[in-house]
């Protein structure tokens, strides 16, 4: 029973991190149909960020990294998919496939291909009795942190105004810019927003592996991206259930499952999602306006 | 006068110059070169063929596959084992199912189970794969990549598992790699030039108005997906051959990525443009990597880290897709 109660606790925390990295996608997808691939390079500039900043204070180095995948992520945009407004959603995919493509091996180039090791902090590492179960703080920390963002995130985007409008254009983009909605601000702001969950997702990590390499990203954005799929990108919700489920799923597999079936769990993870998209393809929980006109 | 055959009026297309002269200028160059230039040069006309296949399908359909480095590695695993010496496969992979133990065919016959193989995948996964477009298609193609990955990686009785499959030899010569591009071209040209490969191109233009003129748009693509297939997973097969050891790393994401620059850079569209951007990030990519293992023009010195040469190919890409999405040729050359 404990074991079970246990391996639930660890899988809303893995759940919680996809989340997020869903949910920064499913930003940028429903407002110029942008499925980033570019978010895992940006989830890694930030690990490389707390790795230079490992011996300042803990929030300074966090702060650090908010700000390198802030900053890229603007930078990406006004770059490269500002200038591809126009191009198809295919297109966008694979620009941002060789932008990561290219940072992950940009890092090669400055940081080396080993991994770097460091730690965050030593209270992260040590766990706690929580009512006889022994919980990690590193997975209290991300059961909070994501509670936390995917929190703000649901009050920022129904109750301020800006937020509505960023619902709207992940809605219809075209209706809200000719509703005089600046488009070009928000299209920054959803890019802004996409780098902090980012930065986020980046703490859990590390603080998970104690070390960061060039591919730590690309691991994290492929199954959150596939997690998008599942949920519907064009909600922000559904993406962000559809992350949360994903990695909630592929915890538990990885303690349910029987040892010799265990590797071939993402096959059948993938298995899903081209079923998904052949059945739903507008995903489990699909935003309401989306429907395909000729 | 005699009216020229339809089969030599198709031979004998001006597309077809650049497309067919690159492959045997190649090959010459191969045959005189260095080792380890005609290793490059193999290389370049193994992966010339891969994105030539691509080209079948994508170019023709407008839907853009992410999965076809499963049917590379696939073809490579299957011509690799079956073509393998039988004391040495007992050595290599002692758990292999009797069932498959004892048998071995010759190296042409490999090439062939391994393109047989690709398109019986390609067969079972494509019937879902083609009802999708755009985005949908490229993520559910990248799923089946990474489903293919997973299995071959694990599945450790058959194909080595993570740990590398050597012995596999280095039979592949630059005749064998060329002949099989010159095969790829005037398979993908016949295909485009027929009513399937016409019907297809009209899907591509107008979905919507293509399935309203009753054209089964599935099945079509299904078909050059097939085919594309097969040819991948024949270049495959000559691509282990090459390699001599199979590593799973070998044809992850990396292989992928070289392909799709090589399809877009040089254009999507047109056969020249897929053979050009073989060439051009072949070329830039040797030209990288000797950077990264340091070089010297008299003077100057230049020493670069590794990773310079994927670093430098996505900026290529990118810029591509900023400046010319249609590819360097795209737009120059008649479809």
């Amino acid at each position: 029973m404990t074991t079970l109660l246990q391996s639930l606790v660890d899988g809303i925390g893995v759940g919680g991190l996809y989340a997020l990295e869903s949910l920064g996608i499913g930003l940028l997808f429903g407002i110029m149909r942008l499925a980033n691939f570019a978010l895992g390079a940006v989830t890694m500039a930030a690990a490389y960020a707390l790795y230079v900043a490992r011996d300042l204070p803990l929030g300074v180095a966090v702060l650090l990294a908010v700000g390198v995948a802030v900053l890229l992520s603007l930078l990406l945009e006004a770059a490269v998919f500002r200038r591809m407004r126009s191009a198809s959603e295919a297109a966008l995919f694979i620009a941002s496939f060789a932008i990561a493509f290219g940072l992950e091996n940009l890092a090669l180039v400055v940081f080396g291909a080993n991994t770097r090791s460091f730690s965050l902090s030593p209270w992260l590492a040590r766990s706690s009795d929580v009512l006889g179960l022994r919980i990690s703080h590193l997975s209290i920390v991300t059961l909070v942190a994501a509670g936390t963002l995917l929190l703000l995130f649901s009050v920022f985007l129904r109750r301020t105004e800006v937020g509505i409008r960023l619902r709207a254009a992940a809605d219809d983009f075209e209706m809200t810019a000719l509703l005089g909605v600046r488009a070009h601000r928000l299209i920054a702001l959803a890019f802004a927003l996409s780098g902090v969950l980012c930065a986020a997702v980046a703490v859990v990590v590390v603080g998970q592996l104690g070390g960061v390499s060039p591919g730590l990203g690309s691991n994290v954005v492929v199954i959150a991206l596939l997690g998008a799929v599942i949920g519907g990108m064009d909600r922000l919700s559904g993406a962000a259930v559809g992350g949360f489920c994903v990695g909630f799923v592929l915890s538990l597999l990885d303690s349910v499952l029987p040892l010799e079936v265990r590797p071939f769990r993402d096959a059948v993870t993938v298995a899903v999602v081209v079923g998904v998209l052949v059945f739903r393809p507008q995903g489990l929980l699909p935003g309401g306006t989306l429907t395909e006109r000729v | 006068m005699r009216r020229t055959e339809p089969w030599l009026a198709a031979a004998l297309d001006p597309a077809l110059a650049v497309p067919l002269a690159t492959p045997v200028l190649l090959v010459l160059a191969g045959l005189v070169a260095r080792p380890d230039v005609e290793r490059t040069v193999v290389d370049c006309l193994v992966l010339m063929s891969v994105v030539v296949a691509l080209q079948l399908f994508s170019g023709s359909s407008g839907v853009i596959s992410v999965c076809h480095v499963a049917f590379v590695q696939l073809g490579a695993y299957v011509s690799a084992l079956s073509a393998m010496p039988e004391q040495r496969r007992e050595v290599m992979l002692p758990d292999l199912p009797s069932g498959l133990a004892h048998v071995r065919v010759g190296l042409f016959w490999s090439y062939l189970l391994a393109a047989l193989a690709a398109a019986v995948l390609a067969l079972v996964a494509g019937p879902l794969l083609m009802r999708l477009s755009g985005l949908q298609s490229a993520i559910a193609t990248f799923a089946l990549l990474l489903a293919t990955q997973t299995v071959i990686e694990n599945w450790s009785a058959v194909t080595g598992g993570p740990g590398a499959l050597i012995g596999v030899g280095t039979s592949t010569t630059p005749v064998l790699a060329g002949g099989l591009v010159v095969v790829a071209v005037l398979v993908t040209h016949a295909f485009a030039r027929s009513r399937y490969g016409l019907r297809l191109r009209a899907t591509r233009e107008d979905e919507v108005a293509a399935r309203a003129a009753g054209i089964d748009v599935e099945r079509l693509r299904l078909l050059a997906f097939v085919v594309s297939a097969a040819l991948a997973g024949a270049a495959g097969a000559l691509y282990g051959h090459r390699l001599g050891t199979l590593n799973p790393d070998d044809f992850g994401l990396r292989l992928t990525f070289f392909l799709l620059a090589m399809l877009i850079v040089g254009g999507l569209r047109s056969l020249t443009g897929a053979v050009v951007g073989c060439v051009v990030v072949t070329a830039l990519g040797q030209a990288l990597l000797a950077v990264e293992n340091g070089v010297r023009w008299g003077p100057v010195g230049l020493q670069g880290p590794p990773g310079l040469r994927e670093l430098g190919l996505a900026a290529l890409l990118v810029v591509i897709l900023l400046v010319r999405p249609a590819g360097l040729v795209g737009g120059r050359v008649r479809e």
